[in-house]
């Protein structure tokens, strides 16, 4: 077993984080929820880690699909909305080597607001993350999780 | 006698380099840049845990 592993990687109402929710809209509350679960005798970790939940689309053409963002007026292809949280304290030794974290916005349509194009609220997509542990080499890297965004509605 | 020319060093990082490719186009004048979704945060224990900490944030990168 690493020593860092992301056992579970989903989309979910921010209300009820344990339950996966493949398709969403625009509306829907939202959050991207990663469970870690750390090894049973892990070697020595600061208790701060770095996470990272990374939105993506698999469909990148300019003449079918349409996921980008706009930059000083300009169309750029954009594959990936990324979040980070930085310098989480967890205490593992007093609450557990087992945790999930989770990045939450009030609606989808929050999460994918510097998104331009067809796609913005209707497609298939993914979540992944990363958590790294600060001070050692020790990171993992989740799943795809794939999802379906259903519209604007 | 030849004077010795000591040149001040400075470091490469010493200008501040914008951190994103958006501060950079904010640092340049271009600032027009998509409006960016607010993240808040949350970390709790195992699957029936409670939450442990959990914090909002306007800082979403």
């Amino acid at each position: 077993m690493a020593v860092i592993n992301i056992t579970g990687i989903r989309t979910a109402d921010p209300a009820d984080i344990w339950t996966p929710t493949p398709y969403l809209f625009a509306s829907s509350p939202f959050a991207i929820v990663m469970d870690v679960t750390l090894d049973a005798d892990p070697p020595y970790l600061d208790d701060v880690f770095d996470v990272t939940w990374i939105m993506g689309t698999p469909r990148m053409d300019p003449y079918t699909t349409s996921w980008y963002t706009a930059l000083d007026g300009n169309g750029v292809l954009m594959p990936t909305v990324v979040f980070e949280w930085k310098r989480i304290t967890w205490d593992y030794r007093r609450n557990g080597k087992d945790f999930s974290v989770y990045v939450f916005m009030d609606h989808y349509s929050d999460a994918v607001s510097q998104i331009l194009g067809d796609e913005k609220y209707e497609g298939i997509f993914y979540v992944e993350g990363t958590v790294a542990a600060l001070g050692t080499p020790y990171f993992a890297v989740s799943d795809r999780y794939w999802y379906r965004a259903m519209g604007d509605q | 006698m030849k004077k010795k020319m000591i040149k001040k060093k400075t470091s490469r990082n010493a200008a501040a380099a914008p951190r994103t490719l958006i501060e950079h186009l904010q640092g340049s004048g271009k600032a027009q840049a998509p409006i960016r979704g607010q993240g808040k945060f949350g970390i709790v224990a195992g699957k029936s845990g409670s939450a442990v900490t959990a914090r909002s944030t306007t800082e979403v990168s």
